[in-house]
């Protein structure tokens, strides 16, 4: 599938952890040497493939993620990196400061339980941001397929990480 | 004749120790601190007026580890480490307080406020522009905009709210920054920040050198073997 285009600028994307988790490790990778963390990075190996997502993401005015995803990026944080957690964490700041982030939390009975049972509290906050901000016409990104087949059964615009 | 209790004997544990919980952490957070002194991002946070990265030698090493470093710190094979280490964070101290009053020389500045200011109404009036979120005022892209100058940023990722913003006008910026109100803390910060990329840089390769004395005297690896890792 194709990268937005401007003439498909679009108001909102709705962001899944794995996106955010890439953009961290690409930036502490490459900006900061923290040469560990390398072997976390699954999709944006290359400066190009950085780009491409980051100009897939600057073509919306909104960038929005769950309270849920917060809590996921905490587990990730903590199975990454046993010392020094704190300096995932600044990237974490850093990236959501500097994105402009908005993040909303979905409480768990506003979300059905059949949903939350098959895929998790977290790809069903993110389905439920999606619901709740129908009227933007947002797309989500994700490196999720299970969430990403969801989505579209759904009829939500979504995007795979490897697809921008 | 008995054994010099003071002296670890080969092999020592305290040794690996001491490379592998205190040498290697000061050494790869020095390394860092040394590409960011030099490339002139210092990693300035204006939320928690702090440098991210360039730490106290302390902070370096993880909590857990403390003691450790203490033990380095307290053993005659590792003297005149304390000192070094003192002289560091004088001047990390000395660097973060003249950066923080360069920035807030910045926030007092009229005409630097005045010009995020215009610089702002044009950005959000130009139909050409993308947009940058409406929640943001003068005040917090004024604080962005102290940072990324405080950091050297050229280029801000393509995602970031003020891409554009900070392109179009970055050089107004910088140009009021080293003009002659702020002259003088730009200076102080610029003085700090060359003394401690100095310091920096010899305490570093006093380290890599004291770590392979160290492993060379007590025949301890410099880094844990990957059986011991997954241990």
């Amino acid at each position: 599938m194709s990268p937005l285009r401007d003439n498909d600028r679009r108001e909102l994307l709705i962001v899944d952890t794995g996106p955010i988790r890439e953009l961290i490790l690409h930036h502490a990778v490459f900006h900061f040497r923290f040469q560990k963390l390398r072997s976390h990075l699954q999709w944006l190996k290359t400066q190009a493939s950085y780009d491409r997502c980051s100009g897939f993401i600057a073509a919306f005015r909104q960038k929005m993620t769950s309270a849920s995803v917060v809590a996921e990026l905490d587990r990730w944080i903590r199975e990454t990196e046993k010392l020094g957690q704190a300096k995932l964490w600044n990237r974490v700041y850093d990236e959501f400061r500097n994105m402009q982030m908005q993040e909303e939390a979905v409480s768990l009975v506003e979300m059905k339980v059949d949903m939350v049972a098959r895929f998790g509290p977290v790809d069903a906050s993110l389905i439920g941001l999606a619901k709740r901000h129908q009227n933007l016409q947002p797309i989500v990104l994700t490196v999720d397929k299970k969430l990403c087949d969801e989505c579209r059964g759904l009829g939500f615009d979504v995007r795979l990480l490897e697809e921008v | 004749m008995a054994a010099n209790p003071t002296v670890p004997p080969q092999h020592s544990r305290r040794v690996e120790a001491w490379v592998h919980s205190v040498l290697n952490p000061i050494i790869d957070g020095l390394s860092r601190e040394q590409l960011l002194l030099k490339s002139g991002n210092l990693s300035w946070r204006a939320y928690s007026r702090r440098f991210e990265y360039v730490r106290p030698v302390i902070e370096y090493v993880d909590p857990s580890q403390q003691p450790n470093l203490e033990d380095f710190l307290n053993d005659p094979e590792n003297l005149g480490f304390e000192d070094r280490f003192r002289r560091h964070d004088d001047l990390q101290r000395e660097l973060e307080l003249e950066t923080n009053g360069f920035f807030d020389g910045l926030m007092n500045s009229a005409p630097f406020s005045e010009q995020v200011g215009t610089a702002l109404r044009q950005y959000a009036t130009d139909p050409h522009s993308s947009s940058y979120s409406t929640t943001m005022t003068d005040e917090s892209v004024a604080r962005f905009v102290g940072e990324y100058l405080i950091n050297s940023i050229e280029n801000l990722e393509q995602h970031y709210g003020l891409h554009e913003f900070w392109s179009r006008n970055r050089q107004e910026f910088r140009r009021l920054a080293e003009g002659a109100e702020l002259g003088e803390k730009r200076g102080s910060f610029d003085r700090a920040r060359r003394k401690l990329l100095e310091e920096s840089g010899s305490l570093l390769g006093q380290l890599k050198g004291h770590r392979h004395y160290l492993c060379a005297k007590f025949d301890v690896p410099a880094a844990p073997f990957p059986n011991v890792l997954s241990a």
